[in-house]
């Protein structure tokens, strides 16, 4: 036997075909390592490492192919993918866009990362379990007071990713983030409010599909006050999807979330008060809905503004009023049940609350002992969520005394 | 295209580097870990279970230039330590029968001749043959992985090949 019989063999060796899968071992090692690893810290009462991959891995599954096993689904929240550059979005006027048709994408993945001095965001996307290849047709938009990035991705149909938007928020920019209604149900569309004015580059990757914000703080940039012209606040509900719909022909608008977290569309934002009431009058021509002008500058959230009052004298003389409602303890609110929106009144009766809605004028009671409320407020307005076992129900009405008159009686959250 | 990531903390360093050197080594370690069982399953789950291994402990390399060695090493012990544990069971894989398909008859029974050899050594003598022949590795970075002095990798090599009946000098 001679050497070159050991040399053929070397060539059998170097021609070992690798496996597809040995991508998916290969995590499947890592995660194991990194769960035992958090086991064995908090044993020590040591801070748990955060799960977090690199490049390497998302090279390593572009060049061996992407084809995973449902039980690598899970690994697809957790960890970020960085793709391969497709390019560096150009905006004007803020806005931008990217991708390719395509639809069943879920926005499978969102998260957080420092690199060469930026503050990065990532989103990934899959379809059916597996990392998809290019990123859909997507939308992208910087606006200012409150600074925000709207994303609009396409062919998107579910958004597991939103289970982790508390990873955007160690972005050091991020002040909050939140989906936004949408009536297409082949689109997905979510916020990303900023604390600060930032300086930002957008990357569209793909093999896998991923978009990249890399942001930096905008130290240059002078805060300008702004007049809104906008809605009232609504619940994430259709209603507002309805609202906005009925601007998007001729008008830009951006849903945003005010200070309570309901939600309201801004038609346009106006560098004077005057640009913005000469607008506000041509529109209430055409529209059958209040609007007003709010003032903002920089961070400041917007303030929640709710539906028009009646006042409650007005209800105590009107004379077809027989109800419990037209008590002088009624309070005037906007009421959220199960996605419809309506107007009514509160009262506060010594065993529960009474509601009476304006439109079918109907009253119903709940009582105390079988409703849990929970309180929330905010500087001119509170929110007070109604929880039973068959109905959810949210009502917002002007700041009062109303708390304190309801402590009489029950206990709130 | 070049996107490394540096990461705030030194766990999340150390983590880059950690992938980065699975990154480059995994083919090597998936054929190494063939070589030893031929079939694709359980190269695969010995791969895995060195990856797991090599996680858990990456915080104990001091030095980086021996990362690649105490990579291989923790490969080469897995993959012991599981032919042990199996050794009753030998499953073949039929690619790595249909490996050698391409060769001539000729060439076809001289390296079955030299696979029936190789098939008998024992594991370091084995381990010695796919590092030093199949991997190009130097004597001197054999033994750091096997952790032996290299007169010994030397002397074994040398005898491992008359075993073999396999003359250098040809």
């Amino acid at each position: 036997m001679n050497k070159n019989s050991l040399f053929d063999l070397k060539k059998d060796y170097d021609g070992i075909q690798i496996p597809t899968e040995l991508n998916e071992n290969i995590q499947a090692g890592i995660e194991r390592g990194r769960l035992q690893m958090n086991k064995d810290n908090k044993n020590n009462k040591h801070t748990i490492l955060k799960i977090c991959a690199s490049f390497a891995v998302a090279l390593t599954l572009v060049t061996a192919g992407v084809n995973m096993s449902s039980s690598f689904a899970k690994f697809l929240q957790d960890i970020p993918y960085v793709g391969n550059l497709v390019k560096v979005l150009q905006f004007n006027n803020g806005k931008s866009d990217g991708g390719s048709i395509t639809d069943g994408t879920d926005i499978s993945g969102i998260d957080s990362f420092e690199e060469e001095g930026y503050e990065n965001i990532i989103i990934n996307f899959s379809q059916n379990d597996e990392l998809q290849e290019n990123v859909g047709a997507f939308k992208v938009s910087y606006n200012e007071n409150p600074y925000t990035m709207t994303f609009e991705i396409g062919g998107a149909r579910s958004f597991s990713a939103e289970e982790n938007f508390e990873k955007l928020l160690d972005n050091k920019y991020v002040k909050d983030v939140y989906k936004i209604i949408t009536l297409d149900d082949s689109m997905v569309r979510f916020v990303i409010e900023f604390n600060g004015p930032v300086e930002y580059k957008v990357e569209e990757r793909k093999s896998p599909a991923s978009i990249i914000v890399g942001l930096k703080e905008d130290e240059d940039y002078q805060e300008k006050k702004s007049y809104s012209l906008r809605t009232q606040s609504y619940e994430y509900g259709e209603t507002l999807g309805s609202l906005e719909e009925s601007l998007i022909a001729d008008y830009e608008p951006r849903i945003l979330k005010d200070e309570n977290g309901l939600f309201f569309v801004e038609i346009g934002s106006f560098a004077t008060k005057e640009e913005a009431d000469k607008q506000l009058d041509e529109l209430a021509k055409s529209i059958d809905t209040e609007l007003l002008v709010e003032e903002r500058t920089g961070i400041e959230k917007p303030q929640s503004i709710v539906p028009e009052i009646t006042d409650n004298n007005e209800t105590t003389t009107n004379p077809e009023s027989d109800t419990d409602a037209s008590n002088e303890s009624a309070y005037s609110v906007s009421i959220s049940e199960d996605g419809n929106q309506y107007y009514g009144k509160v009262e506060i009766l010594t065993d529960g609350l009474s509601i009476y809605n304006d439109e079918d004028k109907g009253t119903v009671k709940y009582d105390y002992k079988n409703i849990q409320l929970t309180k929330s407020s905010g500087e001119n307005s509170f929110v007070l969520e109604i929880k039973s076992d068959d109905k959810n129900i949210m009502i917002t009405g002007v700041y009062s005394d109303f708390f304190e008159e309801l402590g009489k009686y029950t206990i709130v959250e | 295209m070049t996107f490394g990531l540096r990461k705030k903390s030194y766990v999340k360093e150390r983590e880059d580097k950690f992938l980065s050197l699975i990154n480059e080594n995994q083919e090597k370690l998936y054929k190494i870990a063939y070589s030893y069982v031929k079939n694709k399953e359980d190269a695969l789950d010995i791969v895995q279970e060195s990856v797991y291994k090599a996680y858990i402990s990456y915080h104990k390399i001091q030095k980086a230039q021996y990362e690649k060695t105490w990579l291989t090493r923790i490969l080469i012990n897995t993959s012991i330590d599981f032919i042990n544990k199996n050794r009753k069971i030998v499953s073949i894989d039929m690619s790595y029968i249909e490996n050698m398909s391409g060769s001539s008859n000729e060439n076809l029974d001289a390296k079955l001749i030299v696979r029936e050899a190789l098939d008998k050594l024992t594991e370091k003598q084995k381990t010695i043959i796919i590092l030093r022949f199949f991997e190009d590795m130097k004597l001197e970075e054999i033994a750091n992985i096997l952790e032996l002095p290299i007169s010994t990798v030397k002397t074994t090599l040398y005898r491992t090949l008359k075993e073999m009946k396999i003359d250098l000098k040809e």
